[in-house]
């Protein structure tokens, strides 16, 4: 149970994946923040982003006998992951969404940013990222 | 929870996001789901989105997952343990009634019986059933060139407690991950009612295939979503008895529902008389 407010400078980012590392985000992959949260295309999709959770106990439930793979926004910040906070994330989906989470289904956005809030997401987003695979591997590290 | 596992299929009456009991149960495969989180299969059916996008997913999913194992998404490989067709472990599973219907649904002679006496359940649980169940059943009509209004009561019956808040209680929720407990309650009371609104449009848009007045009324999952900006329950409440229901009763009165509901009737006493000629028909 979170009893303290998650803060970005303070507490680490969770996300479950499997023993082997986390997924390799691809930098030039469709950059739709809705679909990449509804994960529409399934398994084996290309995604700029790779999804985390404020909470260890959500992050745990994505592992699936895998394991929680933690890191701090500056840590992914200094290897030129942008963060895009719950609150962003948040403000950004309502009705056809803005941005990157402008979607023309508002139902798909709206259940989107339910499950942000229920998941407490955040999303680290590798566009700009040269290296996403070394990028990834050095920003992680086993909760 | 992966939104591509058997919690948010339409197979598994018993489980849906944080809701429902710690095991789900596959009414396809026949098998209680013990890592219903953490497994697939090729027959999956998306619960969270409208039954168009569903169908579209389900393609892609079909391609990847085979349709005759639950498997387990971590390492595509089936596991004996997370499944069970235990005869203890069903007996536990129908000693609640919730579990007794969903583990009976399909094995009986009608499934619309076993909707039926879901319907007259109280509580959350035995509603993310119905639904649930109700969506792969006139689903299933459909794509066997059947008539939208083989979902005519399921709609009626949903329709009727579209606007109600549902009462989430401690029992109910199989998970908080992490959370605030009542924030996830009110998140999940949202979720049921989000349920019943993609059913209602589910009917709509086989309604609209069959050229029938209920068909024209836009998308009600994208009216909410465009008009309710926040995960605020009473607003939602208030939107769907001030502006969903009255479009759905002009298109589909109770006069009308009771028309079309004794047009099935006649119909299904109709077949009903043909078996039972052909039955007493002696073979030359």
């Amino acid at each position: 149970m979170t009893e303290q407010k998650w803060k970005m400078s303070k507490h680490p980012l969770y996300r479950g994946d499997r023993k082997s590392g986390v997924s390799i985000p691809n930098p030039t992959a469709d950059s739709s923040i809705v679909r990449h949260i509804l994960f529409l295309e399934g398994p084996g999709r290309e995604t700029p982003y790779l999804s985390t959770s404020e909470d260890y106990e959500a992050a745990n439930n994505f592992a699936d006998g895998g394991v929680v793979w933690e890191t701090y926004v500056k840590t992914a910040r200094a290897e030129g992951v942008t963060h895009i906070s719950r609150t962003e994330l948040l403000s950004l989906m309502k009705g056809n969404g803005k941005g990157k989470a402008k979607w023309e289904n508002a139902f798909e956005v709206m259940q989107a940013r339910r499950y942000v809030e229920q998941w407490n997401e955040h999303l680290l987003d590798f566009r700009e990222v040269d290296k996403p695979e070394a990028t990834a591997r050095k920003i992680f590290k086993k909760s | 929870m992966r939104l591509h596992s058997c919690q948010n299929c339409w197979f598994n009456g018993l489980q849906y996001g944080a809701l429902g009991s710690p095991v789900g149960y596959c009414s396809r495969h026949k098998k209680i789901l013990n890592m219903a989180d953490a497994t697939t299969c090729g027959l999956h059916f998306r619960k969270d989105l409208t039954v168009n996008r569903a169908q579209q997913v389900s393609e892609i999913h079909s391609k990847i997952y085979p349709s005759d194992a639950i498997i387990r998404i971590i390492d595509n490989e089936a596991h004996k343990e997370d499944s069970s067709t235990n005869e203890k472990d069903l007996g536990f599973l129908r000693s609640n009634p919730v579990g007794e219907v969903v583990s009976d649904f399909g094995l009986l002679g009608s499934t619309i019986e076993s909707l039926a006496q879901l319907k007259a359940m109280n509580g959350v649980r035995a509603e993310v059933a119905m639904v649930s169940l109700a969506r792969g059943y006139v689903n299933n009509c459909m794509s066997h060139n059947g008539k939208w209004t083989s979902g005519l009561h399921l709609y009626w019956w949903t329709k009727n407690r579209l606007a109600d808040i549902p009462e989430i209680k401690l029992e109910d929720l199989r998970t908080v991950w992490g959370s605030q407990l009542a924030r996830q309650s009110e998140l999940s009371a949202w979720s049921v009612i989000m349920l019943r609104l993609t059913f209602i449009d589910d009917i709509i848009s086989y309604a609209s295939r069959q050229n029938d007045p209920l068909g024209r009324i836009p998308s009600l999952t994208e009216q909410a979503a465009i008009t309710l900006d926040t995960f605020h329950l009473k607003k939602l409440s208030s939107w769907l008895r001030s502006e969903a229901i009255p479009q759905l009763d002009k298109r589909l009165s109770i006069k009308r529902y009771a028309e079309l509901a004794n047009e099935l009737h006649d119909e299904r006493a109709g077949i009903e008389t043909q078996h039972d000629v052909q039955a007493n028909t002696p073979k030359l």
